[in-house]
């Protein structure tokens, strides 16, 4: 069974102090840190890419986890601001930069926060039909690129990151029963406008993240038979703390949801993995996932150890 | 109807650091500590409990209990 089995992030090492760019914006440091909760923003070099950020996440793989990237046979990447135009995919240009074997299935998914879940769910089932043994999957979203510096609703909240999985059939954690699901009359509530610029309507987010994700959770547990008091933590995707807060009452889940994006803000599809990178503990053994925001979509699954590759 | 009590019960519940009970109906949210995201949270909590549709662009215009109270007045 494929799953997973280390995760490595990536962050870039400049970075927006959030309460001094508050200032601008009439909010208060009380604001930045009890609401919107970021701190500080990670911000990529002007040079760098979605493929260069991408890469890193993977070199850190290699590196703290000792992955065999030769091994590699289907490479993902999730993102919505890749190199260029979008063409070639920009998993294409990571397969080149990472020398990756030939015979891989390399490709893109466009998705933003609930990304990540539904990938995993994705790159899994995808690579059981196909009988393949070893896969990356990465996320790097830098919405950087698209923030509007003077936009209130957006500048406070976006940080860039990326994440790289290895899924594997000796995965310590099994990605088990998920929910997926969509409110697309919403679309255009977080859209990259004719300008370039992102917009979000912070309004219809927060209230499709308030009714929608807890309705997916309860869902996941029925599916699995299991009740909140069963699961170790919830990660969910750190949009703000204010965010995390309130859906940590809504779901009955209130000290196992840590807000840990206070040092580098909301990365987007990064976000769950680098949830799962830096703070996924081994003694644990059953850690729900869910990620929501653009489309407006989420996707909640469960990841359960598997004690045999632990 | 929903009542000025009614709100307050749900501020209560929905925003931390704030005495709602002892908030007064002329008392401007924002001054009273109830910001932005306290306020999208509050009208949420209203349109579950009371089953009120509150459009984006009428959120401005509850900005107290009272002012509050009389849009959702004009709207049922």
């Amino acid at each position: 069974m494929i799953g997973i089995q280390c995760i490595s992030a990536y962050l870039p090492g400049a970075v927006i102090d959030n309460a001094a760019q508050a200032k601008g914006f009439d909010a208060d440091e009380n604001f930045i840190r009890d609401k919107i909760g970021m701190l500080e923003l990670s911000r990529k070099a002007d040079a760098e890419k979605t493929s260069d950020m991408a890469v890193q996440a993977v070199l850190k793989l290699q590196q703290e986890h000792g992955v065999d990237l030769s091994k590699t046979e289907c490479l993902v990447l999730v993102t919505q601001n890749p190199d260029g135009h979008g063409l070639p995919h920009t998993s294409a240009v990571v397969h080149h930069q990472l020398n990756l074997p030939g015979a891989c299935a390399v490709f893109d998914i466009s998705l933003g926060c609930s990304g990540y879940v539904q990938a995993l769910s994705i790159a899994k089932a995808f690579m059981q039909s196909q009988n393949m043994h070893h896969g990356l999957l990465v996320t790097a979203d830098p919405y950087s690129k698209i923030i509007n510096p003077a936009d209130r609703d957006t500048a406070m909240l976006f940080g860039d990151g990326a994440s790289a999985t290895w899924l594997s059939e000796e995965a310590g954690w099994q990605i088990g029963v998920a929910d997926f699901g969509i409110q697309s009359q919403q679309h255009d509530a977080l859209q990259t406008r004719d300008d370039g610029h992102l917009y979000m309507n912070g309004r219809a987010v927060f209230t499709f993240a308030a009714t929608q994700v807890p309705a997916s959770v309860k869902r996941v547990l029925e599916k699995a038979q299991l009740g909140m008091a069963d699961m170790d933590q919830v990660f969910l995707h750190q949009g703000s703390r204010y965010i995390v807060d309130t859906l940590a009452k809504r779901i009955g889940a209130e000290g196992k949801t840590p807000f840990a994006a206070s040092a580098y803000g909301n990365t987007v599809s990064s976000s769950v993995p680098m949830m799962l990178a830096l703070h996924l503990k081994p003694e644990w053994h059953k850690v729900l996932l869910c990620g929501f925001g653009v489309g407006l979509s989420w996707a909640t699954c469960l990841l359960e150890k598997n004690n045999d590759h632990s | 109807m929903i009542t000025a009590d009614d709100i307050r019960v749900l501020i209560q519940e929905n925003v931390m650091g704030v005495d709602a009970m002892a908030l007064g109906e002329d008392d401007h949210f924002k001054q009273a500590g109830i910001d932005s995201l306290d306020q999208i949270n509050v009208l949420l909590a209203i349109e579950e409990k009371h089953g009120y549709k509150i459009p984006d662009e009428d959120v401005k215009l509850c900005k107290s209990i009272r002012s509050t109270l009389d849009y959702l007045a004009a709207l049922k």
